[in-house]
């Protein structure tokens, strides 16, 4: 994980000196992908907007004081939205059922329902009964296209253990897949 | 060169799956030169990628433009430091555009004014205070 030629020092450096164009162009950069990020953790597109509402503020706060070198912006602004997605399952957790929680995912509305693939809406479900670390696993190096380093060190894990946890979460999906009659490689 | 085996590439799919962009860096080359040679290698592959063009049909809607809006509508800028503040001021005042003019103008005020003063601000001791000095001048103290 190389932090010298971070693409986003240029826009921080904006913001440090006031231009608030630097914040554009960070959320330009980054939204749609935490946003993805906090979805398929969350399984709720309301409670990822919450959680990149925090995110994004605490990087506005964050961008002028930001020390080059360390790591890129972009791994500590993954980490926070982790942080913060973490926070919100344990939240969930603690005041709801277990039942319930099963249930909270999103609702779609109909015409989402019907233009959605069966597939997707599988993929969805597998990932929703992933164990966390599994499902963070697997989000990260699979759908946020972080290296194995920066995936495992984010989640405070040896790449061994990433692995680990990776190849179990791949095997869960494939058997939840399985099970629901559309194992990968059937008809789409 | 390090080389790969069957075994390490089939942990390898199991965990990073088909995409060769996904291995880890210190090992993508020595399991494409394994796939670029053996047919098992790319059976094995070949499954794994039906698992990702599965994970890959699950992309969640994009954030709604209000939540963008509502980001930027909330950037706290630094407040400027006594040094901006100058600065802005400084330039409220015209800045350097303005700045010789005005050094000019003082200096030429600067050698005009002693000249101006000479010809009407010199007073001279009228009658009275002259008076007025030589009555101390006799007061008996100062005659002994």
């Amino acid at each position: 994980m190389n932090s010298s030629d971070d693409p986003d020092l240029p826009a921080i450096e904006r913001i440090r000196n006031g231009d608030a164009g630097g914040c554009r162009v960070l959320l330009e950069r980054h939204l749609d992908r935490l946003h993805a990020l906090a979805t398929r953790l969350l399984d709720s597109s309301a409670d990822a907007d919450e959680v990149c509402q925090d995110a994004f503020m605490r990087a506005w706060q964050q961008a002028p004081k930001w020390q080059a070198g360390k790591a890129r912006f972009s791994t500590w602004l993954h980490q926070v939205v982790l942080n913060l997605s973490r926070d919100r399952l344990r939240a969930r957790r603690a005041s709801l059922p277990l039942d319930a929680i099963a249930e909270m995912a999103d609702e779609d509305t109909p015409e989402q329902a019907h233009g959605r693939a069966d597939r997707a809406q599988s993929v969805r479900n597998g990932l929703r009964q992933l164990p966390e670390r599994q499902r963070e696993a697997l989000v990260l190096c699979h759908f946020q296209s972080l290296s194995n380093i920066e995936a495992a060190a984010l989640l405070e894990l040896s790449v061994d253990a990433l692995e680990s946890l990776l190849a179990r979460a791949r095997k869960g999906l494939r058997a939840a897949l399985d099970g629901q009659g559309l194992a990968p490689g059937a008809a789409t | 060169m390090t080389t790969m085996d069957l075994t390490r590439f089939s942990e390898l799919l199991d965990a990073y799956g088909a995409d060769p962009r996904r291995w880890p860096a210190a090992e993508r080359s020595a399991a494409q030169d394994l796939l670029a040679g053996c047919a098992q290698a790319l059976e094995l592959q070949r499954k794994a990628a039906l698992l990702d063009e599965a994970l890959d049909q699950y992309l969640p809607a994009p954030p709604a433009p209000a939540l963008r809006q509502k980001l930027l509508g909330a950037v706290p800028l630094p407040r400027p430091g006594w040094r901006d503040a100058l600065t802005d001021f400084w330039r409220d005042l015209g800045g350097w555009r303005l700045a010789g003019p005005a050094f000019a103008a003082s200096l030429a005020l600067g050698a005009l004014l002693p000249l101006w003063l000479d010809e009407t601000a010199v007073d001279l001791p009228d009658e009275d205070l002259i008076a007025a000095v030589q009555l101390v001048d006799e007061l008996p103290e100062w005659n002994p």
